[in-house]
């Protein structure tokens, strides 16, 4: 009995083995078909068959900003460098944000957009800072651009806080197109100046001192972009397993974002 | 026999599956590609400024030193007795009860002199002690260009801004 059950178990696993092999050798065989098949060409039946190459850059007004992590890349991944590291509150600047195609493929594309504010920690680090209301950083949409009525849909399953935002945008056709601006201002609203306190003290000149101590000063203004494309060749397998949504659907060149 | 058989079979059928399963998950990655940046810019709100006085032959000379890091305009009164005459050098002008410092000051620089002579002043036995009292303002730049964009900043309502300095950079 017990040699005959070893011997049906070898039996399995070499049934089990050959399938296997059976299987990978039919592919292999096909993939030698395909390159070996005889040279005879025809005018009607030959055709180039060239992979599809995506490439998005994110614009900062009108020049191209973004940086990928193989290092391809048109920009510095730097965006506010015209403010030159500081700002005046209340005062409009120019900050258009867009997208270009900047390969000669169709491609469909989204915008992630973050403001919030940072506070340099104890060890100098610069970290987000919860306690500032990121609501008192404003961005204005493009003019060409109502965000959810014109050429930008917001997702709102996605946009779970005042700072972290999607946006949806219809097909980028053509090379070097250029998407109308998602936002095209920036401001910080004014009223931080008023959140002050006040405080009194002596130097050792003797002299007494009045200090007003606002609440905003040294914090930092910070936004982040990340421009994102897809193939448009079966869009919506496509948005489903790179996008990791399925409430946005293509459908005749246009994204649609669902409830 | 034929339950060994039908285990052989869906052993079988489920190493198909898997090996079909890794092939069908690599058939279908997807084009896609992606840029991302990040920028930031600091809110310099804080000013501080100190007063450097010196006092020779019944002269008392003032200039306003900005100590902290961020541009400010200045102000500064200087209170004596009857008789002090107070005068300002290049970039001062009089305004009520103060002298207003036309340049926007930036960290480290002071201003021109501000002087207050007492020569004039009639010294008797009862009157022969007199203080020379200074004091001074200053207000961060950026928060005079909020008030100057039509923020009510909370600076003081007798702050004269048509007195304040205009910088000619676009971002300050």
């Amino acid at each position: 009995m017990k040699n005959n059950k070893t011997k049906s178990s070898k039996r399995t696993i070499i049934l089990t083995a050959a399938a296997a092999a059976l299987f990978l050798i039919a592919g292999v065989i096909g993939a030698l078909a395909a390159g070996n098949a005889p040279d005879i060409r025809s005018d009607d039946l030959e055709a180039d068959f060239q992979l599809q190459h995506l490439g998005v850059h994110l614009m900062e007004n009108g020049k191209a900003v973004g940086k990928r992590s193989d290092n391809v890349q048109a920009g510095n991944g730097v965006l506010l460098s015209q403010l030159k590291g500081k700002f005046v509150p209340g005062r409009v600047y120019e900050e258009r944000i867009a997208a270009q195609n900047r390969s000669d493929t169709d491609q469909y594309v989204r915008i992630i957009l973050k403001k919030y504010w940072q506070t340099a920690g104890r060890d100098g680090k610069l970290v987000k800072d919860t306690e500032l209301d990121p609501a008192l950083i404003h961005l204005t949409y493009g003019e060409k651009a109502a965000y959810n009525t014109g050429a930008w849909a917001i997702n709102p399953r996605e946009h779970s806080t005042e700072s972290d935002t999607y946006y949806y945008r219809t097909s980028l056709k053509g090379s070097d197109t250029v998407s109308a601006d998602l936002v095209n201002r920036l401001k910080v609203d004014g009223k931080i100046v008023k959140d002050i306190t006040e405080e009194k003290s002596a130097n050792s000149a003797g002299q007494t001192v009045i200090k007003k101590k606002y609440k905003y000063d040294g914090k930092y203004i910070c936004l982040e972009a990340d421009v994102q494309s897809i193939q448009t060749h079966n869009p919506n397998k496509a948005i489903r397993g790179e996008w990791g949504v399925t409430n946005v659907s293509a459908a005749d060149g246009s994204l649609t974002v669902g409830e | 026999m034929k339950k060994r058989n039908r285990k052989r079979i869906i052993l079988i059928a489920a190493v198909i599956t898997l090996m079909y399963a890794m092939c069908a998950t690599m058939a279908n990655a997807y084009f896609s590609d992606y840029e991302t940046a990040i920028g930031r810019a600091r809110i310099d709100l804080s000013g501080s400024t100190t007063i450097n006085e010196e006092w020779k032959d019944k002269t008392k000379t003032v200039t306003i030193q900005n100590t902290g890091e961020t541009d400010v305009v200045v102000r500064v009164g200087i209170y004596g007795p009857d008789g002090m005459d107070v005068t300002g050098t290049d970039g001062w002008t009089k305004d009520g009860d103060f002298w207003y410092y036309d340049q926007v000051l930036p960290p480290g620089i002071s201003t021109s002199n501000l002087t207050a002579t007492v020569e004039k002043v009639p010294v008797s036995e009862d009157y022969n002690e007199f203080d020379i009292i200074v004091v001074q303002e200053c207000i961060p730049y950026p928060v005079i260009a909020a008030e100057k964009e039509g923020i009510d900043t909370g600076i003081p309502s007798d702050w004269n801004l048509g007195l304040t300095p205009a910088k000619s950079e676009s971002n300050r």
